[in-house]
């Protein structure tokens, strides 16, 4: 019998969150539960089919280097959906890693524009140039309870660029080819 | 029923737990893959301020009983330049020469690589010294992994050639005037294994 009234009554409050959804409020013999739920969505668009692939160019005349000058990619667009929780966090940062290794004597960088402009909210700003590496870092800070849009021309262009590591040797290039993952995550900022 | 009931309200709690603790914590993250391809190189050049054609020739004396001069029969005006990537199953290059034509009798046609100097980067090859030419394919240049020399004169190694009699005593006595010739000496970007 106890059974049957917890039931019932669950019944009966499944039919006031209904009610809700109804936009059904102006009584005011109901009440109604307002939830903002947290939002934290990141999404990836590409403007191309293709994968990210970098092939510096090999040099027309004897005596003259590997050419990265055309070694930069801005196919990626991120978009990402954010509502802050409501245990304090102030704002989110966007930070990103690699997994796999860049090749030695190589630096791939990595560089958000501005908002497109196109979403609202309280956005992101991009921090500028950020050399990649294993250990995961921000590249877009201040990200506070916004929307970017969905698809390319939305949220954030990625440039990617591949050059030589000024501290590194020419000598530790190695004819290859090298697969690595970047991985984004938007972490909370308390 | 009081069990089948307590099992569908299981399920149910289940299912709404789940979909509470997954909403805002999925698609948190996002990856893609990137592909880098680093091209195998080996790319040799021979460069000069004037020409690459180079005309070696002893004195001929002033003065009766005196020897053909050789003192003057070189040339430094060649620079070889190269741009290398190796990989990692090919340790190391090296440039060899060689001849084709003959040298004339009594005659030691040598050339020497110069060490490395120009605006290249890189692990750069090692001069093997002077080398005396034949049309055996000989080092002239070693140990040469991923580099670049830079481009044109002045950039990579100097060949210097020498003309030099034969050291042993039937060397002057083999010249021949109606020897003189045009040989081609080429030069080879290899691996070295």
């Amino acid at each position: 019998m106890k059974l049957r009234i917890t039931i019932f009554l669950m019944l009966i409050s499944f039919l006031e969150i209904g009610c809700c959804f109804g936009q059904n409020i102006n009584s005011g013999d109901n009440y109604c539960n307002i939830e903002i739920p947290e939002v934290a969505l990141l999404s990836l668009k590409s403007s191309s089919a293709d994968a990210i692939a970098f092939t510096p160019g090999v040099p027309g005349e004897a005596g003259l280097a590997l050419d990265f000058s055309e070694s930069i990619k801005s196919d990626v667009w991120v978009n990402y959906s954010s509502i802050l929780p409501g245990n304090g966090a102030v704002f989110r940062n966007l930070k990103a890693r690699i997994d796999g290794s860049i090749p030695e004597g190589l630096m791939l960088k990595i560089r958000a524009s501005g908002d497109a402009g196109l979403g609202g909210g309280h956005l992101g700003i991009p921090v500028g140039d950020v050399i990649l590496s294993n250990t995961q870092q921000t590249i877009i800070s201040g990200i506070g309870s916004c929307f970017t849009g969905v698809g390319i021309q939305k949220g954030h262009q990625l440039t990617y660029s591949l050059d030589l590591d000024e501290n590194a040797q020419y000598s530790s290039l190695r004819e290859n080819t090298y697969n690595i993952t970047v991985l984004f995550t938007m972490i909370d900022q308390n | 029923m009081g069990k089948f009931i307590r099992l569908i309200l299981s399920i149910f709690l289940i299912l709404y737990t789940g979909v509470l603790s997954s909403s805002g914590q999925e698609n948190k993250s996002k990856s893609h893959n990137i592909s880098i391809e680093i091209p195998e190189v080996a790319l040799l050049d021979l460069e000069s301020n004037s020409s690459t054609s180079v005309s070696l020739y002893p004195t001929a004396p002033n003065e009766a009983g005196n020897s053909l001069d050789f003192s003057n029969a070189n040339n430094s005006q060649i620079w070889i330049n190269y741009s290398s990537i190796i990989g990692n199953s090919e340790p190391d290059r090296k440039v060899s020469a060689y001849v084709e034509g003959t040298i004339p009798d009594g005659i030691v046609l040598s050339v020497s690589a110069s060490s490395y100097t120009g605006n290249g980067n890189g692990h750069l090859g090692v001069s093997r010294g002077k080398i005396n030419l034949s049309e055996q394919i000989q080092d002239v240049i070693t140990n040469i992994g991923s580099c670049y020399t830079g481009d044109g004169a002045n950039n990579g190694h100097l060949l210097t050639y020498s003309l030099e009699l034969e050291n042993d005593d039937s060397g002057y006595s083999s010249l021949n005037f109606d020897q003189s010739t045009t040989i081609s000496v080429t030069y080879t970007l290899s691996d070295n294994n």
